[in-house]
């Protein structure tokens, strides 16, 4: 962590409500005007997103002339409007900080130098966001970045200082004729990202703002200013950067994670108005930012990388091995077997249960979770199948086996479990990763001994039809098995 | 989190134990200022880098787990650069022009968009712990601050000149354990 700014009433703050080091400080106030109450607002909810795939935010020197025209065409509608109207680019940039003094709903509602300066900002993004899209009529438009990391200099099309150009705005003159920002920032940034004391949330919430607010200073013009930065359109390409660089964060795993309910409900509850593109008001909590790709439907270009507990927990988190179930060989799988558990020994489930005090799963969003592992043991391919072997779990009778159901656990990896050279001691044991199926279908412990697995061998598809699969699989036990991180 | 906790206290009270206990706030009695200067300084356009000297009459030893603030009181920008504040921690007096941020004497930048929230001085804190950890028990009693203006690159290849005008009065190295 590099930089901390501390402002005298956060200090206030501080005293007024306990403190420890793994929770935040209490809820700062920032310097802000506080504004009018919203009687109307109503509560965010993710099922007010439309159905539709998950949008990505881009670097905007990766935009296309069409996707730049987009966003001009969205802020020249936005700025047309009146101050008053709530989806318009003035009160939009009002609700961040102004010197206006007709103090409007929401207006300078701004965080900084506080715990929730990552969280209120990506709020005030995300409903900014949806404006610009419906005022430029582009149903695809998402809010670029400004990854200056990578290229210091501002993208051309904020600085064409052209008769009608709406990114462009007066800024530090070296800004403008494209010059490049210092490298300093950029350092304090990396250190944000990487030190081990900003392994907490908190912490790195804390050590971004810094060199945030140096760049904002850097840029000049309305951006060197609280209040009036927002009317900058660049503003929004630096806190998308931002907001892109609190996932970087999440992304380099190790232990990194967003604030959880039970450490942090005050921080997790805390609540602030924004308006949609409908200039309605809607009440966002904290706890509803976390995950962007679930709640607010837009993620960033990163490539695909696997969760963090995949990635890391294994090596860094000791875990026990609870044994609960074991099934008998079942012999060679037939296209559709259905393997019920009723058959397992009670007794021995439950004192498997109590011994290890197994009341219910543990599952957490940071990666210390237990996990459902079903161990196929002996698993012996005389004939690989041409296709899949499917795993589900307690797939309803009326049911299909598909993919999509919430039922499937996933497919055996008999590529491990093929005879070859370099694997002389075949039969082999093959894991599958139960986790999510169990979590979506809210199995507790104690479902575990009325569970029933399926598998389904599908064959690969030939001209739009399945093809025979044709395999002869055998597998020689099942076991269930609990993972659960040591504390 | 107990920096940041630390921050706050020694912004407010500015001295051990910084806060009281009892009551919902947690007290934090193992903190201590280090080192402190108290002469007013400004960066401009004339002036783009200073070079300060904290001392402490008392022997204040390096502790390798504890953590480490670098607090700036009274801060004012009178004017806003074309670029960035930089900040250093050193043990010697050291050339300004010789500070880079890639060395480790670098403790960060100064946060100057908090500073227009308000038209009153305020307060600006850094976590110096990198920094200060870089010494490898040496010990505290004498130190060197610098401020440098860095300006923004122009496409010619150089530093914008625009240093702005900042000021400030007492500086304050702290540690908690």
């Amino acid at each position: 962590m590099k930089t901390i700014l501390i402002p005298v009433l956060a200090l206030l703050m501080s005293l007024w409500g306990g403190n420890t080091a793994d929770s935040p400080a209490p809820v700062a106030i920032t310097n802000c005007l506080s504004s009018p109450a919203i009687a109307d607002a109503m509560p965010f909810s993710p099922e007010m997103i439309a159905p539709q795939a998950v949008m990505v935010r881009r670097n905007v020197n990766s935009l296309s002339a069409a996707d730049i025209a987009s966003i001009k065409t969205g802020i020249a509608a936005m700025k047309a409007l009146p101050v008053t109207n709530k989806t318009s680019w003035q009160y939009q940039a009002a609700i961040h900080g102004t010197l206006l003094t007709n103090n409007l709903p929401s207006w300078n509602s701004c965080t900084h130098g506080s715990q929730f300066f990552l969280a209120w900002h990506r709020m005030y993004l995300y409903f900014f966001e949806r404006i610009l899209r419906a005022k430029s009529g582009n149903p695809n438009l998402t809010l670029p970045y400004w990854n200056y990391q990578t290229n210091p200099v501002l993208h051309a099309a904020y600085r064409a200082n052209t008769p009608g150009n709406v990114l462009f705005d007066t800024r530090a003159a070296s800004i403008n004729a494209g010059g490049s920002l210092p490298n300093a920032p950029m350092v304090s940034i990396a250190t944000a990202l990487t030190a081990a004391v900003n392994i907490n949330y908190f912490s790195f919430n804390s050590a971004l703002e810094g060199p945030h607010g140096a760049l904002h200073g850097a840029i000049g013009g309305n951006m060197s200013s609280i209040n009036r930065a927002a009317l900058d359109p660049v503003f929004w390409l630096h806190h998308t950067n931002i907001d892109r660089l609190w996932e970087q964060w999440l992304r380099q795993c190790g232990g990194r994670s967003n604030p959880t309910a039970a450490a942090n409900s005050p921080w997790m509850n805390k609540s602030y108005t924004f308006f949609n593109e409908t200039g309605a008001a809607v009440v966002m909590t904290a706890s509803q930012v976390l995950n962007t790709a679930v709640s607010l439907n837009y993620r960033y270009d990163f490539p695909v990388q696997l969760p963090c507990n995949i990635l890391a927990n294994w090596q860094q988190w000791k875990f026990t091995k609870i044994q609960l179930v074991k099934i008998p060989p079942l012999g060679t799988l037939a296209e559709l077997t259905r393997v019920p558990f009723e058959r397992t020994n009670k007794a021995q489930f439950e004192q498997v249960k109590r011994t290890n005090k197994l009341e219910r799963f543990q599952f957490a969003n940071d990666g210390k979770s237990d996990r459902l592992i079903i161990e196929l043991e002996g698993i012996q391919v005389d004939k690989q199948p041409e296709g899949v072997v499917e795993v589900y779990m307690n797939l309803p009778r009326t049911e299909q086996p598909n993919p999509q159901s919430r039922s499937f656990v996933g497919v055996l990896d008999l590529f491990t479990a093929m005879p070859s050279k370099a694997h002389r001691h075949a039969p082999k044991a093959v894991d599958v990763d139960a986790t999510e199926a169990v979590r979506k279908l809210g199995l507790t412990v104690d479902d575990l001994q009325r569970a029933e697995l399926t598998f389904f061998t599908r064959g690969n598809t030939l001209n739009g039809r399945p093809v025979k699969a044709d395999g002869t699989v055998r597998v020689n036990g099942i076991n269930f098995v609990i993972n659960r991180v040591i504390q | 989190m107990l920096l940041w906790l630390l921050l706050m206290s020694t912004t407010w009270f500015g001295s051990s134990p910084l806060l009281p206990s009892g009551g919902n706030g947690k007290a934090v009695s193992d903190s201590v200022r280090l080192a402190a200067q108290t002469r007013p300084w400004l960066l401009s356009r004339q002036r783009p880098g200073v070079q300060l000297a904290l001392t402490t009459p008392q022997t204040r030893t390096y502790r390798p787990h504890y953590q480490y603030a670098l607090c700036f009181d009274s801060v004012r920008l009178s004017r806003n650069p074309e670029g960035v504040y930089e900040v250093y921690l050193t043990q010697q007096t050291t050339l300004v022009s010789h500070l880079k941020p890639e060395s480790p004497a670098f403790v960060g930048v100064l946060d100057t968009y908090q500073l227009t929230a308000s038209t009153k001085p305020q307060s600006l804190c850094l976590d110096a712990t990198e920094a200060v950890h870089h010494w490898r028990g040496a010990s505290l009693n004498r130190c060197f601050v610098s401020l440098v203006f860095r300006g923004n690159i122009l496409p010619t290849g150089k530093a914008a000149q625009e240093a702005g005008q900042l000021s400030g009065g007492r500086i304050r190295l702290s540690s908690v354990e």
